[in-house]
């Protein structure tokens, strides 16, 4: 048997290897974290991303739909009950050939609504109706029916009319065209962010003068 | 005898490179977060300039300029301009009834101005 060496070998004491593995443990620590927050940072600007994405999508299609309306269609709001009691302002664009990239009706109408979902919020979303419908009929479907969703987590939908003097919350069948579509609602994926925004409608009629333009002519004599 | 080891200049200069890194790392986060904001703000400019070029084209601003304070419109600087258009034929004559309408929106802390433009007709 070999006895021990009597020259001391080099190596690392006790003390050492402790502070060398709290050292690389911290710095690891601070690495860990880094690249954690880093993930997390990457992820919420692409769920960022993606819900602006979607609601300027929403808006752009939503915006070409009355942009593009064509002469024959008709607008109109109208209330109904979801099946928790809650109001659900359903527009409502009938007799036009085609809109929200549906290429035809046939005659039928499309709904655009802010529909209650199971967890509290709402989502815009499309219905075909077809023409000629009973009432009960349109219930079911409407209750029942195959929407498609459109832009999900919106709250306070509010649809406004400008009937080319004021602004009215009220748009029943047959009340033509209004010369702007107002819509509110609050966009949750952007911490309820409130959304306002106005729709042009192209008048079919050239403008005429709106009454009190006449006084206003004279204040300012650079109009024609 | 004397042990080898790191004098506390080495282990300074090691811990200043890392903090160095570290916080090269935190700066980089910290500009693709005000990437995402910045793009959110200029998305809600966009559509802030599109309602109000809709609006403004039913409800012209007649006395030739309206503004929108920011303080009142999320943090959005709105001014609509409405002048004549000086559109020629081809006998070099001003053709009458358009109307130049420019909107422009301008959120706040510096971000990008926003412009738009349209002719309206209205005799």
């Amino acid at each position: 048997m070999r006895s021990a060496p009597t020259t001391r070998r080099a190596g690392f004491t006790l003390f050492e290897v402790i502070m060398a593995l709290m050292i690389l443990g911290l710095l690891s620590g601070a690495v860990y974290s880094i690249s954690m927050a880093a993930l997390e940072t990457s992820k919420s600007v692409m769920t960022e991303q993606s819900s602006a994405r979607r609601l300027e999508a929403f808006l752009r299609i939503t915006r070409d739909a009355f942009l593009n309306l064509p002469a024959d269609a008709n607008i109109s709001l109208r209330m109904t009950q979801s099946s928790s009691g809650s109001p659900v302002p359903e527009l409502v664009f009938a007799e036009t050939s085609g809109t929200f990239g549906v290429p035809s009706l046939g005659g039928g109408s499309l709904l655009l609504a802010a529909r209650p979902r199971a967890d509290g919020s709402r989502t815009f979303s499309i219905l075909r109706v077809p023409a000629e419908l009973d009432t009960s009929t349109m219930e079911r479907l409407v209750a029942k029916g195959d929407w498609i969703p459109l832009l999900p987590k919106v709250s306070k939908a509010k649809w406004v009319f400008f009937n080319g003097n004021e602004w009215v919350e009220e748009w029943p069948q047959g009340g033509g065209r209004p010369q702007l579509v107002r819509l509110q609602f609050s966009y949750d994926p952007m911490g309820g962010a409130p959304i306002d925004v106005q729709f042009w409608i192209p008048p079919l009629a050239p403008p005429q003068a709106p009454p009190g333009d006449a006084a206003k002519k004279e204040n300012n004599p650079s109009r024609p | 005898m004397k042990t080898k080891a790191f004098t506390l200049f080495e282990v300074l200069i090691a811990l200043g490179v890392f903090a160095v890194a570290v916080t090269g790392l935190a700066l980089a986060l910290q500009s693709a977060v005000d990437a995402a904001l910045n793009a959110r703000s200029r998305m809600l400019a966009r559509t802030m300039i599109e309602s109000r070029l809709a609006s403004a084209m039913a409800n012209p601003p007649l006395d030739g300029r309206r503004e929108i304070d920011g303080r009142t419109n999320n943090g959005i600087h709105v001014l609509e301009t409405f002048e004549q258009a000086e559109i020629r034929d081809t006998n070099n004559a001003i053709l009458p009834g358009m109307w130049r309408l420019k909107v422009t929106a301008e959120p706040g802390r510096g971000g990008i101005k926003e412009m738009a433009e349209t002719l309206v007709y209205r005799p």
